[in-house]
């Protein structure tokens, strides 16, 4: 989070224009040309900041093809923030020229109304059973589900548990991924951690990502009074995208109380690895797996060790690595939608080295991510299923 | 924008719509290479074959608008900075490898294709293509032929010079020329390859490329030697030359660039000295353990405080691992770095430095020094603010000085970025107002018009 202009002065001008972006950034990669290299989304930042350039439609399709995946952050010497400046100039094209029309009613009318999206999630899943609504835009969709996952499924109480966390349900363990969701329980239970649902709703990354920080901020501040009142130790996820999203409260309201929260949010990797403690399952998982490292897990939030120690932890699993494990799988949000030709180009070369692998299914911590895969690798050859990690770890533990 | 919109659909014509650009938002994104300057183009264009390119020079030619072509644009001497209203000629989408011949030893490119991707093809052959650049994971060879670059390896091996058997080139008016060929050895007519290496664009387009390669090394090995003077690593190298060890790479950091690295890394770098060098000598696996012996031996003989040999691969890493994070460390000092490349002779390496620290003294310039020190070729990397107009003229004065100590010590301008625009104004100190002509003679000879990347070598008229 960029607050001023001098602070996105302050990134333009550490780039030193070396290029070096241009061997990591998967746009790039496929599109071949300066304009869509993170050292060009930089100048551009910049040059438009001091109204050398407009506010443009050229200027936002530019920003817009952005993964924000961080690989230039990353490959950087200077450590130019380039995700952020793209955040920055998408939201200042926002304030000055208004969001779309379909992003308006997207993002202000669906997204914040868990009513709306839970309404959408049941009608994709009755069309879904009529055999309707399978794909969208190429993408070969994941099944949905009738009914939210915090309608089903409540926690048990535990009588004197070690912790207990407040699990931030998102979107697509919600509406879609419910075994993930399963999992988180039976896992955190397994392990004497007492579980509070926090009736949750966006995360709010859909809207920072199209630089609508009004919606951003209205469903932060939600989440973080429910958070607030469930008074849990810690607030654990299961999804890369909602982690990295909700660590950002802090900044992203400039509110002391909302970063101490932020401060307590953990992915369920994390937590299990170094903050609650988990136990090796008794039963035998004979699988050979790879494992996918999500954008918002390993650069977002640094997590990449931690799910590799739960899947070395499980007996009869062998985890083959891919060569560019951390390299994005292509979705990004709504960017496997809009930008569908490059987003599946992205995806292929994933595919190509998950394949070598020989692995017999692809392991990840974000859905986003394993939407992506799933639908790439139903389409080609034998489809390999994908798992969250916490997925394994709960089949080791039986029942 | 192109004021003449024709030009931009004769263009479109050549190589299609989605091969050309015009927005200013897209013309913007041409407007800079990896120095500080800019300047935005009338138009880019991306051809896809040496045919496209020889239409585009003959309609250039023809309306007498420049043409600036360009790579990867990670240039440090401004070569690839567009002129007002060219047209820029991206070739990175010439990207083919078209041969690599185990038999002749050569590979055969188009100019788009990144150095490292090169590296790694003919590496998977047994074979190696020496000229590394640091730039070479992303720079393009057709930009490493147009400045002629360099890179650590260049003491033992040379530089993309000594590796260019054979160019296909687009001269202004759209002829296309062949000069060498697949031999080692050539000696008939004018060395034509040897003039367009080197000429950043000015004299003709590189759309093919003739490349000499060698066997692989079988192993390398890396030692790393702490000396308290400067002089003494200046010795030590002069020592080890001596002995008939020839290192593939001879890297010298200088305390500034030592106390840079160590604030960013915290590694344990030793701050109570002047200079540390790290070498490394690569061959036949049985050799190295006796040459890095010798290495070692000659670098304490000479005063050298401490010698570390690698003995694994870890261990290498590690050592290499303070050189390569001196880019990023110096940023931390201040934001802008101008990256120099003054080369002398390997005996005045010392001098060199000495003298431009006496110059960063006198006019309140950090000023980080490491590079090729096996080659004479310094970097000394200034180290600026480039929003602070007081200190952007201190480093312009203080670059001038850096030149004109290089030139007396019997050295060049440059060593391996090119002359571009930012060395341009220095051109007449080493060549003198005669040499200065003869070369743009050549210059008119084959570029009547002056339309090939005008301004670069020899200035703005």
């Amino acid at each position: 989070m960029l607050e001023n202009n001098e602070e996105v002065r302050y990134q333009v001008n550490r780039c030193s224009r070396c290029g070096s972006c241009r061997e990591v950034c998967p746009v790039f990669l496929q599109a071949g040309s300066e304009p869509w290299v993170a050292r060009a989304r930089v100048q551009l930042a910049g040059a438009a900041l001091e109204g050398q350039l407009p506010f443009s439609r050229r200027l936002g399709e530019i920003m817009d093809a952005c993964l924000l995946c961080r690989a230039c952050v990353a490959h950087c010497p200077n450590g130019v923030r380039v995700d952020e400046l793209v955040l920055w100039a998408r939201a200042e094209a926002a304030r000055r020229k208004g969001l779309s029309p379909a992003r308006k009613v997207l993002l202000r009318g669906v997204l914040p109304s868990r009513r709306k999206l839970a309404l959408i999630s049941r009608m994709a899943a009755l069309c879904q059973r009529a055999s309707i609504l399978k794909n969208f835009r190429g993408i070969k969709l994941p099944v949905f589900h009738p009914l939210p996952f915090t309608h089903l499924y409540r926690p048990a109480g535990l009588k004197k548990p070690s912790f207990t966390v407040a699990y931030f349900v998102g979107c697509m363990t919600q509406y879609v991924y419910h075994q993930t969701g399963q999992a988180v329980l039976k896992v955190l239970e397994e392990n004497n951690v007492q579980v509070l649902l926090a009736g949750s709703g966006c995360c709010g990354m859909p809207a920072l990502a199209a630089g609508d920080l009004k919606t951003a901020r209205l469903l932060a501040r939600r989440n973080v009074e429910n958070f607030k009142k469930l008074g849990a130790d810690f607030i654990v996820t299961d999804c890369a995208t909602c982690g990295e999203m909700l660590r950002l409260y802090g900044r992203l309201l400039g509110d002391e109380e909302a970063g101490k929260l932020a401060g307590r949010v953990q992915d369920i990797t994390f937590f299990l690895v170094h903050t609650g403690g988990f136990h090796e399952g008794k039963v035998r998982v004979p699988l050979v797996v790879t494992y996918h490292d999500p954008c918002h897990l390993k650069r977002g939030q640094g997590i990449y060790l931690e799910p590799r120690k739960i899947l070395a932890g499980i007996d009869g699993l062998t985890l083959v690595e891919m060569p560019g494990s951390d390299a994005c799988c292509g979705l990004a949000g709504s960017f496997g939608f809009t930008h569908r030709e490059l987003s599946q180009k992205i995806l292929r070369a994933k595919m190509e080295n998950i394949r070598a692998t020989g692995a017999q299914a692809v392991v990840t911590g974000c859905p986003s991510c394993r939407l992506q895969l799933a639908s790439g690798l139903a389409g080609e050859g034998a489809a390999l299923p994908v798992f969250h990690t916490v997925e394994l770890l709960a089949l080791s533990y039986g029942g | 924008m192109m004021r003449n919109s024709r030009i931009v659909s004769r263009l479109i014509k050549i190589a299609g719509k989605e091969k050309v650009f015009s927005s200013p938002e897209d013309l913007f994104c041409y407007s800079y290479d990896g120095t500080f300057l800019s300047v935005v183009p009338g138009v880019v264009v991306r051809p896809a074959s040496t045919r496209e390119v020889a239409a585009i020079l003959s309609l250039a030619s023809a309306e007498g608008v420049p043409v600036v072509p360009r790579g990867a644009g990670t240039g440090l001497s401004g070569g690839a900075v567009p002129v007002e209203g060219s047209i820029v000629l991206d070739l990175t989408a010439m990207d083919r490898i078209l041969e690599i011949d185990t038999a002749d030893m050569l590979a055969v490119v188009e100019p788009g294709v990144v150095t490292a991707r090169l590296h790694r093809a003919v590496e998977e052959k047994g074979l190696f293509y020496p000229p590394d650049p640091s730039s070479s994971s992303v720079s393009t060879i057709g930009g490493n032929i147009a400045e002629c670059a360099g890179g650590p390896r260049g003491l033992k091996y040379g530089v993309t010079r000594d590796y260019v058997l054979g160019l296909e080139v687009v001269l202004a008016c759209g002829e296309v020329v062949m000069c060498g060929g697949r031999t080692v050895k050539n000696s008939s007519g004018y060395d034509l390859t040897g003039l367009f290496v080197g000429s950043e664009g000015t004299l003709g387009v590189v759309t093919r490329a003739v490349l000499r390669l060698i066997p692989k090394p079988e192993a390398r090995q890396t030692l790393r030697a702490d000396f308290k003077a400067i002089e003494q690593a200046a010795e030590a190298i002069t020592a080890v030359l001596g002995a008939g060890v020839v290192p593939s790479a001879l890297e010298l950091m200088d305390d500034v660039t030592i106390r840079c690295v160590e604030n960013y890394l915290h590694t344990g770098l030793p701050l109570d000295v002047e200079a540390i060098l790290l070498i490394e000598v690569d061959g036949p696996e049985a050799a190295l353990a006796e040459q890095a012996g010798l290495i070692a031996a000659l670098c304490e003989e000479h005063g050298a405080v401490r010698v570390r040999v690698a003995q694994t691969e870890e261990e290498e890493t590690e050592l290499w691992r303070a050189r390569k994070a001196v880019s990023p460390a110096v940023v931390q000092v201040k934001p802008t770095k101008i990256s120099e490349d003054a080369t002398v002779p390997r005996s005045q390496v010392p001098a060199l430095i000495r003298a431009i620290k006496e110059i960063a003294r006198r006019y309140r310039l950090t000023i980080a020094i490491f590079g090729h020190a096996g080659d004479g070729n310094l970097h000394p990397n200034l180290l600026v603010d480039k929003g602070d107009p007081d200190e952007m003229a201190r480093a312009e004065e203080a670059i001038k000085e850096i030149f004109q100590t290089a030139l007396s010590l019997g050295g060049t301008l440059s060593g391996e970025h090119g002359v571009g625009l930012l060395k341009a104004p220095f051109m007449e100190l080493e060549f003198g107002p005669r040499g200065v002509a003869a070369m743009k003679k050549i210059k008119e000879s084959l570029d009547p018009f002056g339309i090939l990347n005008p301004g670069k070598i020899f200035g703005r008229a």
